[in-house]
């Protein structure tokens, strides 16, 4: 291995491959992702032009303007210092594993695999969860057959279908075009929130500011009751932390970025910082354009009945839509490949089924190809094997309300699996297994242990609110999914999954499957 | 609570934001000016083992 002396002198590229040697792995993906790329794809995933939009109506009527105003700088505060204690860990162990790895190395395999399975699952119900309501809003805009936003119907699945296979394809031939179409995607949200902005500050009615901290309004019923105004305010937190989401991407695509252990932080801190005065500047701005707060809270999709009321008479609705039903797409495109990226490394170490199938990386593209196809698909199944279900039991519920109840554990599985590593990086730190020397060049030296101790209380406390009244429903799915991943690991895993595996015994023997694999790739691509 | 108070509240909460963003941005900065690569530890499967002790 170089010793330190030599460290100081390598070049950039010899770095990046020697920190992943140092965790006993191959460059097998193209490095090709700066720094500005790895931050597109987690302020992409994020997505305040999906999340703060599709939220809004929730939000709104939970608690009011307060859940904007209020809200979502407090919601901001606790992202933040989980993304920086996430980042800290990217920074110290820079592997597209990530949280799975990260828990894996720190607690050992079974907490490793948990870890895995829920960032695994959460990421895919994302991915159903984005695509199939950027699907809702495309088909009206397409003016394909379409009976109402709340139905399931035929041309939504096809363009949800189409969805799926375009970010696939794309996906799959290369981290070069999807690096481009997300730095695209992080200008798009920027210019998109300034238009929207703009529209609505120059051109629209204005509430004071002290109405986006309106704390007496809401229209939120538990069963019969009206809950109390302090618990409807929390209910509206999670306008804000569903927004927060996948901002892990930046530590999935560390293997494909160049001088990852500085520039994945950066990415995975600035995407929430960032998001979060965006985020910030598109909610104040439409909730002060609200003229008749009952009649917008009381509209199917609040959020287009803003614009509607304060530009009638004018296409400018339907432009919001089209800018918002385009950031979903860019969203659903990041979303494949944060997740393919987990999928190839967690098989990478033999933690899937069929692993050496989902682990292998596409020699053409240097792209793990079998991933991304196996991210499509499985986001695919879920509205698909939903509606099988509802086929055969059509009295066991409503498709919209309990395909919202299973895309709703995408955020409880996300956080717990942000939760893990933080929490087992505390414990390694009180056994002294993780001192100063650990913390990569990111680090936020002697604050991180207290950031990190406030950052694990937050995901608790949210993954309890996650699951109280009125959304017990996802509550109990989750419970479900958590008691079979944890039988399935009992039964089938334990003992046999190892973790993390390196794949050659020196750093001698992994430069060689590196010579290999790019004489390959040099082959294939030649005509 | 009164407008003026809810006013209050939400200013010192966006200025909280900002100083958390600000400072950790800050600290971070720092961190990777003084960083040495000679001077770190890879956590591999040597920590790993120590701390597998009361691991699953």
């Amino acid at each position: 291995m170089t010793d330190g002396s030599e460290l100081q002198a390598l070049t950039q590229e010899e770095a990046d491959k020697h920190a992943l040697h140092h965790f006993g792995y191959a460059q097998q993906l193209l490095r090709d992702m700066g720094g500005f790329s790895n931050f597109a794809i987690s302020f992409s995933v994020i997505s305040i032009l999906t999340g703060a939009v599709t939220l809004y109506g929730i939000g709104l009527n939970a608690a009011g303007p307060a859940v904007m105003g209020i809200g979502w700088p407090f919601v901001t505060i606790f992202v933040l210092l989980v993304s920086a204690s996430i980042a800290e860990l990217a920074s110290a162990i820079p592997t597209s594993g990530a949280l799975y790895h990260w828990s894996a190395l720190l607690g050992g395999a079974g907490w490793g695999w948990i870890t895995g399975w829920l960032n695994l699952i959460g990421l895919v119900a994302t991915i159903s969860a984005i695509d199939y309501g950027c699907a809702g809003f495309l088909a009206p805009l397409l003016h394909m057959p379409f009976v109402a936003p709340a139905e399931v119907t035929r041309s939504t699945m096809q363009v949800f279908t189409c969805l799926l296979l375009s970010q696939a394809v794309l996906n799959h031939v290369g981290i070069r075009v999807v690096s481009k179409l997300n730095d695209l995607s992080a200008w798009y949200h920027i210019i998109g929130v300034v238009i929207i902005v703009g529209a609505l500050a120059f051109f629209a009615h204005h509430q004071p500011i002290a109405f986006l901290y309106t704390s007496h309004f809401s229209t939120l019923k538990l069963g019969n009751t009206s809950p109390s105004y302090g618990y409807a305010f929390m209910s509206g937190l999670l306008l804000a932390q569903w927004t927060y989401t996948g901002y892990d991407a930046s530590a999935h695509t560390i293997e494909e970025t160049k001088d990852a252990r500085v520039r994945a932080p950066w990415g995975i801190f600035l995407s929430v910082a960032i998001s979060g005065l965006a985020g910030y500047l598109l909610i104040s701005a439409v909730t002060l354009a609200i003229k008749d707060l009952p009649a917008i809270a009381g509209a199917d999709n609040p959020f287009r009945a803003v614009f509607e009321a304060a530009f009638p008479h004018s296409n400018f609705p339907v432009v919001v839509m089209w800018i918002v039903t385009l950031a979903q797409w860019f969203c659903g495109l990041a979303c494949v490949t944060s997740t393919s990226r987990m999928m190839f490394a967690l098989s990478r170490d033999k933690g899937m089924p069929f692993s050496s199938t989902w682990a292998t990386v596409s020699k053409k593209y240097r792209t793990p190809a079998s991933a991304v196809w196996l991210s499509a698909g499985l986001a695919f199944l879920l509205p698909a094997a939903l509606l099988l279900f509802l086929h055969f039991q059509p009295h066991a519920g409503d498709f919209t309300t309990l395909y919202g109840a299973i895309t709703g554990i995408s955020t409880i599985g996300l956080y717990l699996s942000y939760g893990f590593p933080i929490l087992l990086k505390l414990r390694a730190e009180q056994r002294g297994t993780w001192n100063a020397k650990t913390y990569g060049p990111w680090s936020m030296g002697s604050w991180s242990r207290p950031m990190n101790a406030i950052a694990v209380v937050w995901i608790a406390f949210i993954t309890v609110l996650f699951v109280l009244p009125p959304n017990e429903l996802t509550g109990k799915v989750f419970a479900i999914v958590f008691v079979l991943l944890l039988a399935y690991y009992a039964v089938a895993v334990r003992g046999k999954f190892k973790g993390p595996v390196p794949q050659a015994r020196s750093e001698q023997d992994l430069l060689r499957m590196e010579q290999e694999f790019e004489n390959l790739s040099g082959a294939t691509q030649e005509p | 609570m009164s407008a003026i108070l809810s006013v209050t509240v939400g200013a010192a909460l966006i200025a909280t934001a900002t100083g958390v963003a600000g400072a950790v941005i800050y600290r971070a900065a720092r961190s990777i000016e003084s960083f040495r690569h000679d001077d770190h530890e890879a956590f591999t499967s040597k920590n790993h083992s120590a701390s597998n002790g009361g691991g699953k």
